[in-house]
């Protein structure tokens, strides 16, 4: 391979780009191709500089500045990695890609060296745009491309060696993988056939005379087939018998690819997750309603795809990506709601809600919510409020303080009071030690990594249990502690997380009121069409409810005076039920922040 | 306007020998057979050299060629090849393996190959590649430069797509397929089985087996006939459980071994009596089959004249017997009748059929062909002669002119000395046809043995063929049809056979026995390959046929191609002197110039010490 001067600097150029392009993949979409453009217009005005020095054959210092350049201009848009990585590829790379030397007395490189070169430039690359890659790594890659250029000029006989090696192991390598596909493909077209005794050479001869009539005699020079190759007079069963071999030779090689991989999947070392306890059942009477409503599909599909365009992040959990869909759209990790529309308020105030997946709205359309009906309620009092709702599913307490706080930095105004609205799932997530074998007390995340498994997979891959305490090792032993000891022991981080919110807006002077959710475990009496719960669960429940945040108010009973079925599952409720939770939240509101609603009271709408 | 000329490139490669055409308005222009250029015998590469030299020859540039046919349907045949390895089961995982990579990165990138290549010869934008049926390849090479004007088209060979016979009625520019054999059921693939078995190069060594055929008799007839069972109208039911075509470990097969009187012979063994029996025994049911053939082609055509083409059609044997004992007045058979020759009919179909050009009327169906007597490939001039002889230290005689080349040629002929003869343009096909000829005397009952053992290397049971005078032809054999292109062999007449007092039992000593008056050239069955020669097809040659009839009353002579064993034909004066060195022969004529033999030899050795 002989690259000109004007081909290395395309390749020296595309090894820029790709690192660049790759760096940012990791990122938002908006940042991905925003970063992408940035760098990728760093890499094509560096090709250009780079070819204009080599077109005017200029000095070879030219080249050094160009780098410089450009790696100064990655830096600014790409970071440190990347911008030391474009440097050497501007430096090094030339060097090995071109040929000529990068500066007059030193020798040309051997082409040999820039398989080497290209090879662990780009596993470099690939590093490179792995989060939380370290220095060392790179900075040794970076010193092997070096290496080699360095070899290809002094040593060339050793990189020729070394090539000779790689491209003897690539060999076999790509020989045995390329049987493997042969093999498959072999099985498909020639072994299952001729197990099945099928001849496909089969033409219907005259026996007479063994001649076969043609029934097609045009040349058709464009086409690479003979039109009637396999259409001569063939019987009707003999095709129908070619078809179904054809089918079943396909059926016989699916069927052995999928039981190798059930096969190897059975063999993995990995036991199968444990099963979590159903969270949206079809046998409450609630649950089917749900289920049965026309946007119920809509909003499933809408939601699906939230959970999997979601971010993880590792200082507040799920972070929610912007979604349009008809039911269920978020902005700016915001779920929307119902706003009033009375005419043209100049400013309504504003109340926060956070909150799990109740709040969020699991099986709920956007303007019914518990947010939407506060704000509805709000506005028929004459007290017209904006309700933000910055609830997500799996949220607890100290989440909810984290995502306040990112909300007070990163919005423009500061609400006029706020609302958490929680209590379950800071009891499930210490109780989920019971049948989840992760989790609980000493996990700052949760029961929330059984939805993010993947993202928490990839997390542990890279910190390798250094930095996060993601996994912790896997007993077969149930939590031994009593129930009771467990809802105390919830109720205990339940009490921490109060106290910090209570520093956190008690600083800014931000009325605020906690409400403990109404839960099936607290419902009094059971009702039919809802699950049952069991004693240990009330017990558990009793000591977390005995051992509540001061100040918080309880919603437990709030349920106890309605005999028709309400839970779909162990907490979530039809939209229906929200209207008597928002005038249950509102009236708190009103004990808890009557500033909020003085302010509301005044609103001067045209 | 200037007219513009249309330019075809035919291609066959691949698969047995590639070649290239070149076809300007319908006319067949030049075409040359790979394996004169690389050297490699039948070399089944991209063509590369043949190409440039069609090119060169034809006058045209790479960007000025307008069609590129190719002789068969790529996608076809890998269909096939997989339909075959169904067949085969288990025991074809190994080839598949092999070959079916090669098939998908050569066969079907086929297109591709050629247009990078016609890119690397200098053309901007080739034109896509078209692709011809094989066996319409063969028909349309049989047919369209036939002297006939309508005729029916046999074509039968190992195996093309599917088909490995087809009977097709041509009509002016139409050729329309009939009926076809389809694979596993074919004579080509049997014929060639049996040339393995004898232990004989398949695809090459066929002529051995049709050479071994008269020292035998046919007693494995009936064993063949339980392994492929002619239907007696020209069709043939192979067993392809028994013969398992492609399969190598077929030969190790032992229940065939006891069908057919023993293993395979080991190419070093020595012929025994069992060669020569399978030999005529294959050859028997060949003759059969094709005489069948021709048969149902007459059945289902009514024409008058058959052309014939594909690899079993250089089967001279049955051609003779077609033409003496077939339904049809008239024979022709394409010169290059196997794939090498597809490389013009390929060319040829998408003129006439793919393009829909008229085919000029032949009236006169004794006219010449369209094959310019097979001399389609280069030419050397007298520079190249020159420079070939310098670069070899020789210094060759220029001839006064004509006359005393010719005198001098034929004296040295009829005192028995041994000619190498290269003049004009190269032949295109598998036979040399007196351009690229050695020469002898065919009265010398010596001659035979000495030519095969010390020239050319080859088996001594191996006959020669004559190249006789057309207007003499009818006196010496029963041949009342001109062949021009050796692939008609005739009984040489009784009045000139020998009578043969004891018949030795050893296949080699009978060879040695003369059998006519012209010994080195009469087969043990008193038969000849007969090439007919005029005055119009090769002056030159006939001149000198003359010159050597009217000192010797014999108007033919031994014509044997210009190679030694297990090369191809010579195409330039270079080869040409290092073969005439090798071989030892006489008299080396290159276009006008005469070496000397002992010169040739005294290079030789000046050529070693110059080395030592
Ligand atoms: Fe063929």
């Amino acid at each position: 391979m002989n690259v000109t001067p004007r081909q290395g600097v395309v390749l020296t150029g595309l090894v820029i780009g790709t690192t660049a392009v790759a760096r940012s993949w990791p990122g938002f979409l908006p940042e991905f191709t925003a970063g992408a453009l940035a760098v990728a217009g760093v890499a094509v005005v560096a090709t250009a500089a780079l070819a204009w020095c080599a077109r005017r054959d200029l000095h070879p210092a030219t080249t050094f500045v160009v780098a410089v350049l450009a790696a100064a201009a990655t830096r600014a848009v790409g970071g440190k990695l990347p911008a030391l990585w474009v440097l050497v590829t501007t430096v090094v790379a030339p060097w090995a890609l071109m040929d000529r030397p990068p500066w007059r007395g030193l020798p040309r490189c051997d082409p040999a060296s820039r398989g080497p070169v290209l090879g662990f430039s780009l596993l470099a690359t690939y590093l490179a745009t792995k989060e939380g890659q370290s220095i060392v790594v790179m900075t040794a890659l970076v010193g092997i491309v070096t290496l080699f250029t360095l070899l290809g000029a002094f040593a060339p006989r050793v990189v020729r060696g070394f090539v000779r090696l790689v491209d003897l192991v690539v060999a076999k390598l790509a020989g045995g993988l390329v049987a493997l596909v042969m093999f498959v493909v072999w099985a498909a077209v020639a072994l299952v056939p001729w197990l099945l005794r099928w001849n496909p050479t089969w033409a219907p001869a005259d026996p007479r005379t063994g001649w076969v009539r043609r029934r097609h005699s045009e040349p058709e020079p464009t086409r690479m087939w003979v039109r009637d190759a396999f259409r001569v007079p063939l019987f009707a069963a003999h095709r129908v018998r070619s078809a179904a071999t054809t089918v079943l030779g396909l059926a016989v090689v699916a069927g052995l690819v999928a039981g190798t991989v059930s096969l190897i999947g059975a063999l993995s070392p990995d036991p199968p997750e444990t099963v979590a306890p159903p969270m949206g059942a079809e046998d409450t009477t609630a649950g089917k309603a749900v289920k049965s409503s026309p946007w119920f599909q809509s909003l499933s599909d809408a939601s699906e795809r939230m959970y999997r365009e979601s971010q993880f992040s590792q200082f507040v959990g799920l972070r929610l990506g912007d979604l349009r869909s008809p039911y269920l759209n978020i902005v700016d990790e915001e779920r929307r709601s119902w706003v009033p529309t009375t005419g043209a308020c100049a400013d309504l105030p504003e109340v926060w809600m956070f909150g799990g997946s109740t709040v969020f709205g699991v099986g709920q359309r956007d303007d019914y919510t518990i947010a939407s009906a506060v704000a509805r309620a709000a506005a028929a009092n004459g007290t017209p409020v904006r309700v933000r709702s910055f609830g997500v599913p799996g949220d607890v307490a100290w989440q909810e303080n984290r995502r306040l706080e990112l909300m007070l930095q990163s919005r423009d105004r500061a609400p006029d009071a706020v609302v958490f609205y929680d209590g379950y799932n800071d009891l499930e997530y210490t109780s989920g030690l019971r049948w989840s074998d992760r989790g609980g007390v000493g996990d700052p995340i949760g029961p929330l990594d059984r939805l993010h498994m993947p993202v928490l997979d990839k997390l542990g891959a890279i910190a390798d249990g250094d930095e996060y305490v993601v996994k912790v090792p896997r007993t077969d032993t149930r939590n031994p502690r009593a129930p009771a000891v467990l809802g105390l022991q919830a109720a205990a981080q339940y009490q921490a997380a109060e106290a910090e919110a209570a520093t956190l807006l008690g600083a800014r002077g931000i009325p605020y009121v906690r409400f403990n959710q109404p839960t099936l475990r607290s419902r009094a009496t059971p009702v039919d069409g809802e699950f049952e719960v069991s004693p240990e669960d009330r017990t558990m429940y009793a000591a977390f409810r005995s051992a509540l945040p001061e100040g918080t108010i309880d919603l437990s009973g709030l349920f106890d005076g309605t005999p028709e079925p309400v839970y779909v599952d162990q907490v979530h409720t039809e939209e229906a039920t929200n209207d008597q939770i928002a005038r249950a939240v509102l009236l708190g509101l009103a004990q808890r922040a009557p500033s909020v609603m003085k302010k509301a009271g005044q609103q001067q709408c045209s | 306007m200037v007219a513009t000329r249309t330019v075809i490139l035919g291609v066959s490669c691949d698969y047995h020998d590639a070649a290239a055409a070149v076809v300007v308005d319908g006319v067949v222009v030049a075409a040359v057979e790979e394996e004169r250029c690389s050297r490699v015998k039948h070399d089944a590469r991209l063509p590369v050299g043949a190409v440039e030299a069609c090119l060169e020859l034809a006058g045209v540039g790479a960007d000025q060629v307008d069609h590129v046919a190719f002789y068969e349907k790529p996608l076809t045949v890998l269909a096939r090849y997989l339909a075959s390895r169904q067949r085969s089961g288990p025991r074809g995982a190994r080839s598949f393996r092999h070959d079916v990579p090669t098939l998908i990165s050569t066969n079907l990138m086929v297109g591709y190959r050629l247009r990078r290549l016609l890119r690397d010869l200098g053309a901007g934008r080739p034109p896509v590649v078209e692709y011809v049926e094989h066996h319409r390849s063969h028909a349309a090479a049989a047919f369209f430069p036939s002297p006939f004007d309508s005729a029916a088209v046999l074509t039968m060979d190992g195996i093309g797509e599917w088909s490995t016979a087809t009977v097709a009625r041509a009509h002016r520019n139409r050729i329309e397929v009939l009926e076809e054999m389809r694979y596993p059921h074919s004579l080509g693939l049997l014929y060639s089985f049996v040339t393995a078995w004898c232990g004989f190069e398949p695809n090459d060594g066929e002529y051995k087996l049709m050479g071994l055929a008269p020292y035998g008799t046919p007693r494995f007839r009936d064993a063949l006939d339980a392994l492929a069972r002619p239907t007696g109208a020209g069709g043939l039911q192979v067993d392809a459980r028994r013969l398992r075509w492609f399969d190598p470990s077929a030969l190790q097969d032992p229940g065939l071994a006891e069908l057919l009187g023993g293993p395979p012979r080991t190419a070093d063994a020595p012929f025994g009596e069992r060669e020569a029996d399978l030999a005529a025994s294959a050859q028997a049911l060949a003759e059969d089959v094709m005489l069948g053939a021709a048969r149902r082609a007459f059945e289902l055509t009514d024409e008058s004249s058959l052309c014939m083409a594909g690899g079993v059609a250089l089967n001279c044997v049955a051609n003779g017997r077609i033409l003496r004992e077939g339904p049809f007045d008239d024979l022709w058979v394409q010169p290059a009748a196997g794939d090498g020759g597809s490389a013009v009919g390929a060319a040829l179909s998408l003129w006439h059929e793919g393009l829909d050009r008229h085919r000029p009327l032949r009236s006169d169906r004794s006219g010449p062909d369209a094959m310019s007597g097979g001399y389609l490939g280069p030419a050397a001039s007298a520079a190249d002669v020159a420079s070939a002889l310098d670069e070899a230290g020789l210094t060759g005689t220029a001839a006064v002119d004509e006359d005393a080349l010719l005198t001098t040629v034929a004296q040295r002929l009829a005192d028995g000395e041994v000619v190498g003869w290269f003049q004009g343009r190269a032949e295109f096909g598998p036979r040399a046809l007196g351009n690229r000829s050695i020469l002898a005397d065919p009265r010398d009952p010596t001659l035979r043995t000495r030519l095969n053992v010390r020239v050319k290397g080859r088996e001594s049971f191996r006959p020669f063929a004559p190249a006789v005078m057309a207007e003499h032809a009818g006196e010496w054999f029963e041949l009342d049809h001109a062949s021009p292109y050796m692939l008609v062999v005739a009984p040489v007449r009784a009045e000139h056979l020998l009578p043969v007092a004891h018949e030795p039992d050893d296949v080699l000593a009978r060879s040695a026995v003369p059998r006519s008056t012209v010994p080195a050239c009469t087969h043990v069955d008193g038969s000849a390959r007969v090439q007919t020669v005029t005055a119009e097809s090769n002056p030159r040659f006939y001149a000198l046929l003359a010159r050597f009839y009217e000192l010797t009353g014999c108007p033919m002579l031994v014509n044997t191609s210009f190679n030694l064993a297990g090369e191809p034909i010579v195409q330039t004066p270079a080869q040409a002197v290092r073969t005439a060195r090798e071989g030892g022969m006489d008299l080396l004529v290159l276009g006008d110039t005469l070496v000397e033999g002992d010169d040739l030899q005294r290079g030789a050795d000046d050529a070693h010490e110059v080395v030592a």
